[in-house]
């Protein structure tokens, strides 16, 4: 990486990829591309500046180890991510767009869990009778163990989903989850109800710069641009 | 500073016979114990049949799968020394905790061998560098009768009493008891009626791991055998003033049972609580308190602490107690009482 390059990371597609961009249309950035399917792209008239385009994890590693300086994803990906990540990236903005909740969803049919002492309850009748941790399907196994352990949940074990985390319930994978909800339909879909103070996070699209990058001038440029 | 062994010279004349413990665990008997929660602090990795080990998180742990794995019979003391590795959210926090630890497993007679190892603790501090210390007695039975005598439904004692060593969760546990802020009225009154439609159902149907049967006796508990009582406040108020109880270990039983009279519990507590009954034993300060052995989930019964000062700082030089569920919990066959205390050598 030349370091006199700027490099902005941004969504490589779907709805965050458009509102990003129109974050660079504000501040009269104009973004060229060579094509539709190219991954980097200039700035016109700022020659120093490189536009990347990825996935959105990928965006809070690449500001953590130093691959971008600047960079706009969720807010749920940079709380997840690693305390050796997340440390060297400051939050310079939150979005009103890209909302979505880190929740806590129970099957419908568990009448009598409506909130987290009940679930943690739960859990010991798990660990007693049935001789096994309670399980939760998760995507963001740092959340949800930060959550649980304020909760004064203990007895539960993790379980990894890359994806689908609301049928992990239906298909015996877990007992319950944790996943991103925007409006809650899928949940309902998926007969799952979210508990009372089952709210882990509420996320939304960020403008991040990683800390190492403060200190160069471009870079505080584009962010007052940004901002 | 005297030699670091010297305390195993002492051990050794008390019939404390050294073990060896295993450098690894298999990480479900350290999660049977704590909970999946704790695996955020297991330095763990699986093998070629996709079986999950881990450093040694806590040399307790180690030394009861070895009691198991050895098929142990009868009365027996033993002691080892090593490390326990375990990470932290604190970033300055050592990730090596040095321990020396003893224990007396399967106890006849369990008030003489909690004097033992509280005796044992006295005279391994005697021989060290440290002029004073203060030694903290504490009875966790006396708390679990305390809050069986409470009016209040027994789904909550049983919270209460699961999460005596989790302070800042008990703390909010018995404010959300004190205000009623856990139940949910409206939603109550829709479930209600969700729940007379799923009696219709067969009771051993499966939702999410749990039995309808289950699903109902639970909500028919909640809702309707354990109605709130307007005493719920009067009783966290005596949980917190328990917790407050700090005198010297020979007022002990006489300030217990005076707060129990005043509070209209029925309970009496005798001097068989408490396995030293000296206030001073020279240079040391004997103290009962009913807040200490609050970070080990394990305890049962009785628990204790010896604390230094070291530059005008205290620190916990060796702290110990009763685990009379453990070996059970981690999967032996029966209950087999023990009791044990460790010695932090990074203190030495």
């Amino acid at each position: 990486m030349k370091k006199d390059i700027i490099n902005i990371a941004i969504v490589n597609k779907g709805r965050l990829k458009i509102r990003s961009e129109n974050v660079f249309k504000k501040a009269k950035l104009k973004i060229l591309t060579k094509s539709d399917r190219s991954l980097v792209a200039s700035i016109k008239g700022y020659p120093s500046i490189r536009v990347m385009y990825m996935n959105a994890t990928e965006i809070v590693e690449a500001l953590g180890t130093g691959v971008c300086d600047i960079g706009i994803s969720g807010k749920d990906l940079w709380r997840e991510s690693e305390a050796s990540i997340q440390s060297k990236i400051f939050l310079i903005k939150q979005y009103e767009w890209g909302n979505s909740d880190l929740v806590v969803a129970v099957s419908t049919s568990w009448l009598d869990c409506v909130n987290p002492t009940d679930l943690e309850e739960i859990s010991f009748e798990f660990f007693n009778k049935k001789k096994r941790l309670m399980r939760c399907a998760t995507k963001f196994k740092n959340l949800t163990n930060e959550w649980m352990s304020s909760r004064g949940i203990t007895q539960y074990d993790l379980v990894t989903s890359l994806g689908a985390t609301e049928n992990s319930v239906e298909i015996s994978k877990a007992d319950f989850i944790t996943d991103l909800s925007s409006s809650g339909e899928t949940l309902r879909q998926n007969n799952l109800k979210v508990i009372d103070d089952g709210v882990i996070l509420k996320s939304s699209a960020c403008l991040f710069v990683a800390k190492n990058s403060m200190k160069k001038k471009e870079v505080k440029k584009i962010i007052k641009l940004f901002t | 500073m005297k030699s670091k062994n010297f305390f195993e010279k002492i051990l050794k004349s008390k019939g404390f016979k050294s073990i060896e413990l295993d450098s690894i665990i298999e990480s479900r008997y350290v999660l049977k114990r704590s909970g999946g929660n704790f695996r955020q602090y297991l330095f763990s990795f699986y093998d070629q049949n996709f079986k999950e080990w881990s450093l040694r998180s806590d040399l307790s742990i180690s030394s009861v799968t070895k009691f198991i794995k050895d098929k142990v019979n009868g009365r027996t003391k033993w002691y080892y020394t090593g490390e326990a590795y375990r990470k932290s959210k604190i970033r300055s926090d050592s990730v090596i905790k040095k321990q020396t630890g003893f224990e007396i497993y399967a106890s006849k007679n369990e008030n003489k061998d909690d004097e033992e190892i509280v005796q044992t603790s006295i005279k391994i501090l005697k021989k060290t560098n440290f002029k004073k210390a203060q030694l903290n007695i504490g009875n966790i039975e006396i708390f679990y009768a305390l809050v069986n005598r409470l009016d209040m439904p027994i789904r909550w004692k049983e919270r209460i009493q699961r999460h005596f060593s989790r302070e800042i969760y008990l703390n909010k546990l018995l404010k959300k008891l004190s205000t009623n802020s856990d139940i949910n009225f409206g939603v109550v009154e829709q479930d209600k009626k969700k729940a007379e439609k799923l009696r219709k159902k067969n009771p051993k149907q499966i939702f999410s791991g749990r039995s309808l049967k289950e699903i109902l006796d639970r909500f028919d508990i909640k809702n309707y055998s354990d109605p709130r009582l307007n005493s719920n406040k009067k009783n966290v108020k005596i949980i917190r003033d328990y917790f407050k109880i700090s005198c010297s270990i020979d007022k002990a039983p006489k300030i217990l049972n005076k707060f129990f009279k005043k509070n209209n519990l029925n309970l009496i507590i005798g001097t068989d609580y408490f396995p030293i009954r000296k206030n001073n034993l020279k240079n040391i300060k004997v103290l009962f308190s009913t807040n200490i052995g609050r970070n080990v989930p394990y305890y049962s019964n009785m628990v204790f602490n010896m604390q230094v000062k070291i530059k005008g700082k205290k620190h916990t030089f060796i702290s110990g107690g009763r685990y009379n569920f453990l070996i059970k919990n981690l999967g032996y066959k029966k209950n087999v009482p023990a009791v044990g205390a460790a010695i932090d050598l990074n203190l030495l």
